[in-house]
């Protein structure tokens, strides 16, 4: 038998590996993924979706909005530049503008004016067809002898009536924002915010660079404070990461502190001697080091919610060293490192495995980030339990003597008059009691599976968000339209259909507004459509051209106005041609191009209303094929639900899967194994239902983790093998006693997903712990 | 039309040229309403014989202003607080109102502004010099202070008396506009019919 002394070998190889690849991940910066939106789970079902909503998210990701309000508009306009001064060439900014600097309308102008003979509004298109003579040309006379009137886009040869005009001018006044001098306004109420766009230069890469981009933002926000704006407003996705990520590492160190401050105290007041609290902290260090080394093998950037969670499972991590190192309170024994070892084996190895099934299972979820915290909680316990196995015997073949701290003795005490089952039947009705009131709260779960209100808690920042989104009718990134064609023209005529039903749906109120590719590139059908229409009614010889002109007296101009419209464009307006142009910038992530399925493109909503607008919405998408609404967080909401449901049945069965495993060992007894941990979990589920705590996804994931580890309480209490039955007692209460500390301060998180699943394993954790010696029976072994 | 009236909107005040402002100022006679005929002669690159119309306005100082064309066709402009409306044989041709775009009380104040030779308000978005005035008489030239509103209009002239008598503007494109006011009358107050299309 030589494999206990190369199992230490093994581990110190492993512990090499993971410092190096740590070193090595340092080295090359990949640091912490902060992105909020990394969290949520990818629907595998639908990769076109999942690109088209990355793409959008990506595309608002480097984007931040900053409104400032002030009745005076100028005043505004100087808080924006003061805003905008306190941004200029900080680190991670790429551009600022608070105002307008390039000419955009004109490049707008110079983009289209090739191709002004095949563009029309709605509008036109109905006036050419349906308005006599008479109509247009008095429109467009009237317009040229007015002393102000629109300005011509394009000379009056080339655009006579003023259509080329019309359309630009339309396109832009439907725009939320409108232009006061060279400002971007948004009006409300009698009042208007001047908009700050700030464009980062990519996500920022650490942590420190966000909090630098956060703290740069709070400070132009407090200048254009200064600078006399009364009222500022912020959104972007950045400042919900920076949040999150300030948040997450508070949280880090209150949990890892208050879990390590907490074993320090517990072992000392136990032990009373320094050595056994050295080996306890050992297994910790190794169970870290392996879970933050290894896990790079796996994931090449780890998110810091990851970690959250991860420090949480310190608590847990502690169990296996306490295990071993209580045995040096059995006053039965002679200390003997390798007969503890041997003796707790079974014990260990049980606690290990069903910790293990437990993060399995949140391995196996489509959810990313649960599949990143179950293979650190994985590799972090693996760690920590070889560690104990393989190093702690060698490091403490002599332990000193022990004095027992006040710990033991008050626990010994506590255990000796703790109601049980066995004693008579007042506990049996008081279980039996807590029960019933515990079904009655589970009728009163509420659970909510909205996806949203996972990871961002609701906040002032959060408010600002939605606001500016409202004001500034920025499309939504869980709604929109996914379109697919064979080919591209096909796309775009399918997207203008849309956008005829999509008008109608904007009239009826069901949206505020949309953006699709279509507004910007007409099809090359339609082009055609609107080029044969023009030259009939305007330019053709005798058309209304040579009726305006010979009005004005000038009958060449007609003759020079039909030459210019009979030259065809240098190239076809297409998809291709608006991309190549800054002008389709912040419009690009609309066009997804080729893709699995031919060729497709979103069109994005703002504003969508209430239940009725979506059936609305859906409805228009089923006139057409290639047309799918989709509604990502509904679905994604849906998919939590779905989880729940079934993680939630399955955890029945893994009830009754674990009594079977547990059976062989304990035979008549294991009941009293499985008890605690069974009701504990009812009883929290019950507890959540009383105080209206969120039932959903994660409070069900708690107690599979529940199930995994308080059940180790239980089995360390039931273990006869392992010695004394003091020491049984003291190892299960230390263990348990660090696990509700790590999951208690776990439940303080303000992540809402993180507070919920610390929430339910403290309940679950402690009741079990709790009720097991209730279970212990009168028997003895 | 938008977006020149607000392009024409430029705003952060600078010292202009003091002197000739005040000078102006001082030349005109203050009013309540101003009443008068206008003859519009516009001159398009491409066309050949200059667009002739003419009118009548009133400017209300309160209440905004309206522009008649009676040649060659009936239509009307109002200018007011909370909207800029082209009528035509009854019809509105276009309109805008201060709700939808919020920076129309500052576009009907500076075309009011023109119209009414108001040159202190008119300093805020245009550089304005002149020569001395010659026995009450003065001139003006006014060029805009932001690029973009150069982009459109290249400059305006203005010159008067007592009352502005003419108004030159000169487009980027190289369009020209020249009105001449005549018959401008003073008066206490409005009409009936007047009071009611301005409503």
């Amino acid at each position: 038998m030589n494999r206990p002394r190369i199992l230490p070998f093994i581990l110190a190889a492993l512990t090499a590996l993971a410092g190096g690849l740590l070193l090595w991940s340092r080295a090359r910066g990949t640091g912490y993924e902060t992105d909020l939106m990394a969290l949520l789970p990818t629907d595998s079902r639908r990769p076109l979706v999942s690109q088209a909503v990355g793409r959008m998210a990506e595309a608002g990701s480097r984007r931040v909005v900053v409104l400032l309000r002030h009745r005076d508009i100028e005043a505004a306009g100087r808080a924006a530049d003061a805003c905008s001064d306190a941004l200029k060439g900080r680190a991670g900014i790429a551009h600022v503008m608070s105002r307008l600097e390039a000419d955009v309308f004109g490049a707008a102008r110079d983009f289209y004016l090739p191709w002004r003979y095949r563009l029309l509004t709605p509008a036109q298109r109905e006036r050419l067809r349906q308005e006599p003579d008479s109509a247009l040309l008095s429109r467009a006379t009237q317009s040229l002898y007015s002393p102000i009137g629109p300005p011509r886009l394009a000379p009056l040869e080339s655009d006579p009536f003023g259509l080329f005009t019309e359309n630009l001018l339309e396109a832009a006044s439907r725009s939320s924002l409108s232009a006061t001098g060279d400002r971007l306004t948004i009006p409300e109420g009698g009042g208007a915010w001047v908009v700050v766009f700030v464009e980062l230069s990519g996500h920022p890469a650490s942590i420190a660079e966000q909090q630098a981009l956060s703290n740069a933002l709070d400070a132009a926000v407090r200048a254009a404070k200064q600078a006399g704006a009364e009222d500022v407003l912020r959104a972007g996705f950045v400042l919900h990461s920076a949040r999150a990520s300030r948040q997450a590492q508070r949280e880090m160190s209150t949990i890892a502190v208050g879990s390590l401050l907490g074993i320090v105290l517990l072992m000392l007041l136990t032990f009373g001697s320094f050595k056994p609290l050295a080996l306890v902290m050992l297994p910790i260090g190794v169970g870290c080091l392996l879970a933050m080394g290894l896990s790079r093998m796996f994931f090449e950037r780890l998110h810091l919610l990851t970690f959250v969670f991860g420090t949480s499972v310190i608590g847990v991590a502690v169990d296996y060293g306490i295990l071993y190192v209580s045995g040096c309170a059995d006053p039965t024994r002679v200390w003997d490192a390798g007969a503890r070892i041997k003796g707790i084996l079974p014990t260990l190895g049980m606690a290990l495995t069903t910790s293990l099934v437990g993060y399995a299972v949140l391995a196996a979820l489509p959810f990313p980030i649960l599949r990143e915290m179950a293979v650190f909680s994985i590799l972090g316990l693996g760690g920590a339990w070889l560690s104990v196995a393989a190093w702690l015997p060698g490091l403490s073949r002599r332990m000193p003597d022990v004095h027992l701290g006040p710990l033991p003795g008050f626990l010994e005490r506590a255990h000796a008059r703790w109601p049980s089952l066995d004693r008579g039947w007042g506990m049996m009705a008081a279980i039996a009691g807590l029960l019933g009131l515990s079904f009655w709260g589970m009728t009163r779960l509420r659970p909510d599976d909205d996806v949203r209100r996972l990871f961002i808690p609701s906040s002032e920042l959060m408010r600002e968000q939605e606001r500016v989104e409202r004001l500034m009718r920025l499309p939504g990134a869980g709604q929109f339209f996914l379109l697919s064609a064979p080919d591209e023209q096909t796309l775009l005529e399918r997207s203008e259909t849309l956008a005829e039903g999509l008008e109608a749906a904007r009239r009826q109120g069901h949206i505020a507004d949309f953006q699709s590719v279509s507004q910007f590139v007409p099809s090359l059908r339609r082009q055609e459509a609107d080029r044969a229409l023009m030259w009939r009614r305007i330019y053709r010889d005798g058309a209304l051209a040579s009726k305006l002109f010979g009005g004005l007296g000038s009958p060449e101009a007609a003759l020079l106005a039909r030459r210019q419209a009979e030259v065809p464009p240098p190239a076809p307006l297409t998809p291709r041609t608006w991309l190549d142009s800054p002008l389709s910038e912040p419009f690009r992530s609309l066009w997804m191009g080729r893709t699995a399925e031919g060729w497709s493109a979103a069109v994005t909503l703002s504003g969508v209303g209430g239940p009725r607008s979506v059936e609305a919405l859906k409805e228009l998408a089923g006139r057409q094929p290639g047309t799918v609404f989709v509604d990502h967080l509904f679905d994604l909401s849906k998919m939590m639900r779905g989880l729940r449901i079934g993680i939630g049945r399955l955890l029945v069965l893994g009830h009754l899967l674990v009594a079977a495993c547990l059976f062989a060992t304990y035979r008549r007894r294991t009941w009293r194994v499985v008890a605690p941990t069974m009701l504990a979990s009812l009883y929290t589920l019950g507890i959540f239902g009383l105080t209206g705590q969120n039932s959903n996804l994660f409070c069900i994931l708690g107690l599979a983790l529940v199930l995994s580890t308080g059940i180790d309480y239980g089995i360390f209490l039931q273990d006869r093998r392992a010695g004394d039955h003091r020491v049984a007692l003291l190892s299960s209460s230390l263990a348990a006693m660090t696990t509700l500390l790590s999951f208690g301060l776990l439940a303080l998180s303000r992540t809402p997903a993180l507070h919920t699943f610390g929430l339910s394993m403290l309940l679950g954790i402690g009741l079990s712990w709790l009720l097991g010696p209730c279970f212990r029976g009168n028997e003895t072994s | 039309m938008k977006a020149l009236l607000a392009i024409l909107l430029v705003i952060l005040p600078a010292t202009a040229h003091p002197g000739i402002v005040e000078d102006i100022q001082k030349q005109l006679t203050p009013f309540t309403v101003l009443r008068g005929r206008f003859q519009q002669v516009k001159t398009i690159k491409i066309i050949k014989r200059p667009l002739r119309s003419s009118g009548d306005f009133v400017l209300a100082k309160d209440k905004g202003a309206l522009w008649r064309t009676l040649k060659p066709a009936l239509s009307a402009i109002k200018i007011t607080a909370v909207e800029v409306a082209q009528i035509k044989d009854g019809k509105v041709g276009f309109r805008m109102r201060a709700e939808d775009q919020p920076a129309l009380r500052l576009i009907s104040k500076v075309l009011f502004a023109v119209f009414s030779a108001d040159v202190g308000e008119l300093k805020r978005h245009f550089d304005i010099t002149g020569p001395p005035l010659v026995e009450g008489r003065w001139k003006a030239e006014l060029k805009p202070k932001e690029a973009l509103v150069a982009k459109v209009v290249a400059q305006i002239r203005l010159q008067g008396g007592k009352t502005l008598e003419k108004i030159e503007i000169s487009e980027a494109n190289g369009d020209r506009t020249v009105i001449d006011f005549s018959d401008v009358k003073l008066g206490a107050e409005l009409s009936g019919a007047e009071s009611a299309s301005f409503e």
